[in-house]
């Protein structure tokens, strides 16, 4: 496997635009990223709202314009905002480009909260926030984090009272703090002309001025171990959560074997707790065990809805798998599974232009290429067992996993 | 637009090639003409969990994914009220695994009991996990047996209740499988980068010796015109309001199907639909609202989903929906 770098350019203000025109079909797809995630406010429903209404109004275009004239050209207009990075992008068809750009570049350049918008985002979304919190697996998920990051902006909960009293300036001033030129680097993809589509970046986009004022998160490489059973009445089923922070740093050798560790123990359908909870017990529809790096800290977690009556077996059977991992030896056969099933999974991470753009997004992100999945990949195939064993001796121990069961209380 | 080529085995197998030069990754993808429609109604969810139990090993190989995951690729499934979907990526140079696999479960499925039996608990979980253990999970459960009184669709795909799944039996896997899991019955279509006789090889080699088992007439009564407004209240605990209105629509196939589609578009597409427009920003009555249509093979239903602000009654907004539509079917759209 082996992946084409993008052509990097850098615009005259020292954007850099990374373009990978490689597509068959006239589509392109122009992605502002942005390394300025949820953590850059105490109340995260303000960049949530930053990036949801943007594209709303501009001081050229009426609240609701620009989603009828992007509609107009058959364009789409997403935006989004994890913990670390926030993003706008636009699909267009490449015969329709310059004009959606126009619009785009205006939505930038010009934009516009109005208060009306902010209003009606605000209700809807408390509205739907109470909807989640009758969810297991919704609070599971809020209480797990705010544990297991105590005291960090990672483990900030939301409450009712952060949606009162936001401000179009509020917005404003954000959007003006953190979409701005330092912050940003630029991925295209499809079929485009490269030229064109440079000049047209470089007039707007070059001429953007702004400064960083990003602040940097400390990063959170332990945590104390809790266990928690939060009661919900009437529930049929229980969600589960274990897991704990893992101090690592990205790309190191015993990352590559905590990824390999997790996808034996979770991380794909086959896995051991899926073949023991699921096809073996049927205690669940469905068990994953995901390892996550947020760019201030690295943690892995275990999470399954289970049958309410068998949430206390299920959690032993987890704990079992945990362990399991530290007493013996994977056997070749599974390991040799799992390997070849890593090196399928990262072929399709890279099936087509927009993914192999997406892929180069979340790796420079890291300060990583392309290559780097290459590298991941022969990384993974040299890991033996005793490494394996080794690791998660060294990671792994139950002890030191901390948990949260959501679900009916007769069974705790 | 994609190219594409078909053939058919003499067993009756459909196959359509596309051919995919730019990617390493194939996709195998087989459709059985067989969904929630086709149920016995005393054992509704039948199709899907028998979609699980293909998972379950077939006469020859006793797991089905493993062998799949040792050549890179993955696979999952999808059963709707009218097919029953699976599907499955892997690295090109691995396709011929893919014919193996799915070519070995078509020949012959393993009925196994003990798979019957773990799979009726899974089922069992995901029918509560996403139809009982959430707020509004339940709506389909009610909705489409208000919609049909005699077509099948009158029951949601996971089944009428979890009772039918509990007493599924493997007699009933068995006679299942041999009406439904036919050559003829199904179609297979695979993108790859591989030359088009080589594809024909293969769908022959793995695919060309299964018989041609007995062929499945489907005979369903249509729903019958419904003549009255049919309304259901039901409480729950839920955080918010819902309402849900479903009209009777054109099959997949009728001349009005793409219509009502795009009304549904014009209606709720993004921000710029009208829904979104006036009930949601200018008149801000509606949380949530959201026209879309079912695109079921029969004659299916044209939804409308809403949530109300606090302070909106239901009988209001039904109003407001009623005037909307209204305002439809008696203007023309500029």
């Amino acid at each position: 496997m082996s992946i084409k770098e993008p052509v990097i350019e850098s615009l005259d203000n020292g954007i850099e635009v990374a373009f990978f025109n490689l597509g068959s079909q006239d589509l392109i797809h122009v992605e502002l990223v942005f390394n300025n995630g949820l953590t850059q406010s105490e109340n995260v429903i303000i960049p949530t709202a930053v990036s949801e209404l943007f594209g709303t109004a501009s001081s050229s275009f009426k609240s609701g314009e620009i989603a009828e004239k992007l509609d107009f050209y058959g364009a789409f207009l997403e935006t989004s905002i994890n913990k670390d990075i926030a993003s706008i992008s636009i699909y267009s068809l490449t015969e329709h480009i310059d004009d959606v750009l126009v619009i785009l570049f205006d939505s930038l350049f010009n934009l516009e909260y109005p208060q009306n918008d902010i209003d009606i985002f605000l209700s809807n979304s408390l509205q739907k926030l109470k909807s989640e919190l009758e969810k297991v697996e919704y609070v599971c998920l809020k209480t797990f984090n705010q544990y297991l990051f105590k005291d960090h902006l990672y483990g900030n909960i939301i409450s009712f009272s952060d949606f009162e009293n936001i401000s179009s300036k509020q917005l404003q001033l954000y959007f003006k703090n953190y979409y701005n030129p330092q912050d940003v680097s630029v991925v295209v993809s499809g079929k485009f002309d490269n030229s064109s589509l440079y000049n047209s970046l470089n007039n707007n986009l070059g001429l953007w001025n702004g400064k960083s004022v990003k602040k940097i998160i400390p990063s959170i490489d332990k945590s104390d171990t809790f266990k928690l059973f939060v009661p919900k009445t009437n529930a049929l089923q229980s969600a589960i959560r274990i897991g704990k922070i893992i101090s690592v740093k990205y790309g190191s050798i015993d990352y590559f074997k905590l990824k390999l560790l997790n996808t034996i123990l979770g991380g794909y359908f086959g896995s051991r707790l899926m073949s023991n909870l699921r096809e073996e017990k049927g205690l669940t529809y469905g068990i994953n065990s995901s390892f996550i790096n947020y760019d201030a800290a690295s943690f892995v977690v275990i999470s399954a809805t289970v049958k309410g009556e068998s949430t206390s077996v299920a959690i032993k059977e987890i704990y079992s798998e945990i362990d399991r991992l530290s007493n013996q030896l994977v056997d070749n056969e599974e390991l040799i599974l799992v390997k070849n099933y890593i090196s399928g999974s990262l072929m399709r991470t890279v099936d087509g232009p927009f993914l192999i753009a997406e892929q180069y997004k979340l790796l420079s992100h890291k300060g990583e290429k392309l290559a780097y999945l290459e590298k991941f990949n022969a990384v993974i195939q040299e890991i033996t067992s005793e490494e394996l064993l080794q690791c998660a001796v060294k990671y792994f121990s139950v002890d030191s996993f901390s948990e949260v069961v959501v679900g009916p209380e007769s069974n705790n | 637009m994609i190219q594409s080529k078909k053939f058919k085995l003499s067993n009756g197998l459909r196959v359509v090639y596309h051919r995919d030069e730019s990617s390493p990754v194939a996709a195998f993808n087989m459709l059985y003409d067989v969904g929630a429609r086709d149920e016995n109604p005393n054992k509704t969810g039948f199709a899907h969990l028998f979609e699980h139990l293909m998972f379950g090993g077939s006469s020859n190989i006793p797991d089905f994914d493993g062998p799949l995951q040792m050549a890179g690729g993955q696979s999952n499934a999808f059963t709707s009220n009218d097919i029953t979907n699976y599907y499955m990526t892997l690295p090109s140079v691995n396709l011929e695994s893919a014919f193996w696999l799915e070519s070995d479960r078509l020949n012959l499925l393993d009925f196994n009991q003990n798979s019957l039996d773990v799979q009726r608990k899974v089922v069992i979980e995901e029918f509560k996990q996403r139809y009982l253990n959430q707020p509004y999970g339940d709506v389909w459960l009610l909705l489409r047996p208000l919609c049909y009184k005699i077509h099948p669709y009158k029951w949601a795909t996971i089944g009428e209740k979890i009772q039918h799944i509990e007493d599924a039996k493997i007699e009933d896997v068995r006679a299942f499988f041999f009406k439904h899991y036919t050559p003829r019955n199904s179609i297979l279509s695979i993108a790859a980068d591989l030359e088009f006789e080589k594809i024909e090889e293969l769908a022959d080699k793995w695919f060309g010796s299964i018989e041609d088992r007995s062929e499945y007439t489907r005979i369903l009564s249509p729903e019958p015109i419904q003549l009255e407004k049919r309304v259901l209240r039901v409480e729950r605990n839920v955080p918010n309001d819902a309402l849900y209105i479903a009209f009777h629509m054109d099959n997949r196939m009728g001349e009005d199907y793409h219509v009502a589609d795009l009304i549904s578009d014009i209606l709720s597409r993004g921000k710029s639909g009208r829904f979104y427009k006036k009930l949601i920003k200018d008149n801000p009555k509606f949380i949530e609202l959201s026209a879309f249509i079912m695109g079921s093979l029969d004659n299916g239903l044209f939804v409308i989903a809403g949530k109300p602000v606090k302070g909106t009654s239901l009988d209001a907004a039904y109003d407001l929906i009623r005037a909307e539509l209204d305002l439809f079917s008696s203007e023309i759209i500029g």
